[in-house]
């Protein structure tokens, strides 16, 4: 058995492929690439698949990340890569795979904070209305949960926010402790959102966000 | 992307109108000479998931100077999207507009998606009447097994091409490719095509109607026209045009597997069903066909699932024999094998455990008829006791989920008949607890559905009269007869039938219908939420035809039928004796058993036309 971390955009046609259908893509671009998938047991049995953080439909993710494990080793990372490459649809792309330590904690356990870059439109007052919500202590929004809809501080899942032009750029809580979705970040600060790329997502390495895949 | 962001972002499913699945065609449209629009008038999903569609597509494209790209009924809200948008219907390869094609070939599987046909046609911008296309404006041609009666879209369509496609589109394509080089206009093109075998050119045919409103004549307008339009059908299955790859969609569609067809036809000759006619005659695949297919299109698709397509898969000659061969190869590969419509008996059961075959997802017994008496006048040759043996092996094997499948309004059927409907399934749930109790740790879960007979041309019962005024009452009759909480009853709503089988039988009078049924929002009728029974009474007194003359009436057989002139090689003297043994309860043997002379040529390899 080995797992095989994998670092791949998701860009033009593919953003609109949702998590779920993503998964099926994934599964089945594995089997055109003829890799030794290892599967689970039980009475329905399926790949060993999973991705760290769901990227929601529409979005472009530009470093995301998928653990696969294999029955062996006998496919080196860059093999691994270039079949995948080859079976994969438009618009998802693998650039790097490398093979995980026996004791590394799974991509999905890692996965803390994501950065987001996005447009805001209108852009009117854009900064302004930036720096007043950083500059509140609290900023409570209704979110809908399992539970129906609750009153939730987003504050703590604002990690950074800032503006270029009508550009935003927010490093928000992301994975499965908590999590705040980009169009909630907009709705608190009451502007509509398009074109929302993900750029990066993050685990903590002594107390500093690093990217999800490397391991330095 | 022809859709903005916005648009997309905002539809239902997105992944619907995006294209870029694996395998999917793409050509320098600078190099292209015919470019084929293939339509499908449903919803992506559902479009996705027909073979003969996905057959078809790499077919054509298999030829350098076609580019055939696809078209699916946007879904009610991206429609109005791109109306708000002043987006035209477009192809998913190119993202062009349909209007720029030289065919919008629309591909008929049910009488129900008519309207969307009309709608599309509609949505391209292109004219909706044949008779009001110009040069420049795509021709539009439609193929499937609804075009057996074409009558009905007979206003809306260029050609029509009766028959399987892979057995002879291509010779219509090579003409088109030499006559547009040559500069040659719509017209012409129509007219040389209409002597070759398969196409049918309504607008070279005139009817006349009589005083009761029954046709008088119907004859082609020219000597070197054909009076009768033979189908072109795959003569050796063996042999026969097969892509080796699927269109692999990125999202969910309905039949989310890869699919071999391992025979065309039927040996049965059910009364009822119009596909074990015209798909007549049976031919067979190999084993080491089917196999080979199976490898080529699981390893260019990628999928997990492979299912065995046919009317019945029990008729196959060694369906043993394929199951042992496809499991030993694919069980390994995590792959499992589905074999629906399966007779079952004690050999399927034991070949679909061997296939890996989930329990939870349930059995399906389609007896069609409660009472013998009826199953006989349909001609399924399946008895009570092979129902109830069937079902006892079934709960003995672990299943506990069944499906029955009924019919109401047949032919003669009685309310003993409906009865004994009901009682039917509650011998079923009495073999589940004939089982000692340690048998039965699932809940016994059955479904009871049962539809409404429509009656179609090309069968025996193509006279009969359709029990418009009898549905409600055997649905009423049925629910209130069943007592046991294991049995849910389901049933559809009738309009949907009836206007089915106004439009399966229907003549060209109908298009006038269509069209304004249509005007009135008529679209996706298919779709029980969608369908619009007030809009369809509308639209015929607004046009004066009477809706009884084409479902409840009893038609003579000496009748001029819509469907006539199309020749799918079954005689009318063949289904009039099949009418006459019908109404005496009397069966015919099935064509392994012995040949009941249907029209087509019996011979040791099988049936041919010649
Ligand atoms: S020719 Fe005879 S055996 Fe062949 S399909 Fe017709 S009825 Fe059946």
């Amino acid at each position: 058995m080995s797992r095989v971390l994998l670092l791949f955009a998701k860009t033009d046609k593919a953003r609109f492929i949702g998590h779920l259908d993503l998964i099926r893509v994934f599964q089945r671009a594995i089997n055109r690439a003829n890799l030794p998938a290892a599967y689970s047991g039980g009475f329905n049995p399926h790949q060993k698949l999973a991705f760290a953080v769901p990227l929601a439909l529409g979005m472009d993710g530009r470093n995301e990340a998928a653990e696969l494990e294999l029955t062996g080793d006998s496919v080196s990372a860059a093999d691994i890569m270039d079949r995948l490459n080859a079976a994969m649809p438009k618009g998802l792309l693998i650039h790097a795979a490398r093979f995980m330590e026996g004791n590394e904690e799974s991509a999905a356990a890692l996965a803390v904070a994501a950065c987001y870059e996005m447009r805001a439109r209108p852009p009117d007052n854009l900064a302004e209305k930036v720096r007043e919500l950083i500059a509140r202590k609290s900023v409570v929004i209704s979110k809908k949960t399992k539970n129906g809809v609750m009153d939730t501080d987003i504050r703590p899942d604002i990690v950074s926010l800032e503006v270029f032009d009508d550009t935003l750029r927010a490093v928000l809580s992301a994975g499965g402790q908590r999590g705040l979705r980009p169009d909630l970040l907009a709705g608190a600060l009451g502007v509509s959102i398009c074109q929302v790329t993900r750029v990066n997502v993050y685990k903590t390495v002594n107390g500093v966000f690093k990217p999800l895949f490397y391991t330095f | 992307m022809i859709l903005s962001d916005d648009m997309l972002l905002r539809a239902e499913k997105p992944g619907r109108y995006i294209g870029n699945e694996i395998n999917m065609a793409e050509k320098d449209v600078s190099r292209i000479s015919v470019r084929f629009a293939f339509c499908f008038p449903d919803v992506y999903e559902v479009g996705m998931s027909h073979l003969g569609a996905q057959i078809l597509y790499f077919y054509i494209n298999e030829r350098e100077d076609t580019y055939c790209e696809r078209v699916y009924a946007p879904w009610p809200d991206m429609e109005a999207e791109m109306r708000a948008a002043g987006t035209a219907l477009f192809a998913l390869e190119t993202g062009d507009p349909v209007k720029v094609f030289d065919f919008m070939g629309f591909t008929l599987q049910y009488e129900l998606s008519y309207t969307n046909v009309v709608n599309m046609l509609d949505l391209a911008g292109i004219p909706l009447l044949a008779a009001e296309r110009g040069e420049g404006c795509p021709i539009v041609c439609a193929g499937g097994p609804c075009v057996v009666n074409p009558e009905p879209l007979a206003d809306f369509i260029d050609f029509f091409y009766i028959g399987e496609g892979e057995a002879g589109l291509n010779d219509i394509l090579d003409f088109y490719a030499a006559h547009k080089a040559d500069g040659g206009g719509r017209r012409a093109f129509l007219r040389r095509i209409a002597r070759e075998r398969g196409v049918y050119v309504p607008s070279l045919y005139t009817v006349t109607y009589d005083a009761d409103g029954l046709i008088e004549s119907f004859a082609p307008i020219a000597d070197d026209i054909p009076a009768r339009i033979k189908k072109c059908y795959v003569k050796d299955f063996n042999v026969s045009y097969f892509p080796g790859k699927v269109l692999t969609p990125l999202i969910e569609i309905v039949q989310d597997r890869a699919v071999v067809e391992i025979f065309r036809g039927c040996i049965h000759g059910c009364r009822f069903c119009q596909a074990g006619y015209i798909y007549r005659p049976v031919r067979e695949r190999g084993i080491e066909a089917i196999r080979s297919q199976a490898e080529q299109i699981l390893s260019s698709s990628g999928h997990e699932e492979i299912s065995m397509l046919s009317l019945s898969a029990s008729d196959y000659s060694n369906c043993g024999g394929l199951i042992n061969t496809l499991a030993e190869r694919l069980t390994p590969r995590h792959i499992n094998v589905s074999l629906p419509s399966l007779r079952i008996d004690r050999l399927s059961l034991e070949l679909m455990s061997k296939a890996g075959e989930i329990r939870r997802s349930g059995l399906t017994f389609a007896p069609e008829a409660g009472s013998q008496r009826m199953r006989d006048v349909i001609n399924k040759g399946i008895t009570e006791t092979d129902i109830l043996n069937g079902a006892k092996m079934a709960f003995e094997s672990g299943w506990s989920k069944i499906k029955l499948y009924f019919m109401l309004g047949l032919p003669s059927e009685t309310d003993d008949d409906v009865m004994a409907i009901p009682r039917l399934a509650e011998r079923v749930v009495g073999q589940y607890y004939s089982l000692p109790k340690n048998q039965r740790s699932q809940p016994l879960n059955i479904n009871l559905s049962a539809s409404c007979f429509v009656p179609k041309p090309f069968t025996p019962f193509q006279w009969a009269s359709q029990d418009v005024y009898g549905f409600m009452e055997k649905q009423r009759l049925i629910k209130k007869t069943l007592t046991k909480k294991q049995i849910k009853f389901n049933y559809h709503d009738a309009g949907q039938s009836i206007i089915e089988a106004l439009l399966a039988r229907g003549d060209r009078r109908q298009g006038r219908v269509l069209l304004d049924v249509w005007r009135r929002g008529a679209k996706f009728e298919g779709w029980s939420e969608f369908f619009n029974y007030d809009l369809w009474t509308r639209a015929l007194e607004n046009t004066g035809l009477s809706l009884d003359f084409y479902t409840a009436r009893q038609r003579r057989y000496d009748e001029i039928l819509p469907w006539d002139h199309i020749d799918i090689n079954i005689t009318k003297m063949f289904l009039i004796r099949e009418m006459e043994k019908a109404k005496h309860a009397e069966v015919t043997p099935n064509c392994r058993e012995g040949c009941a002379g249907c029209g087509f040529i019996k011979t040791d390899r099988g049936c041919a036309d010649e």
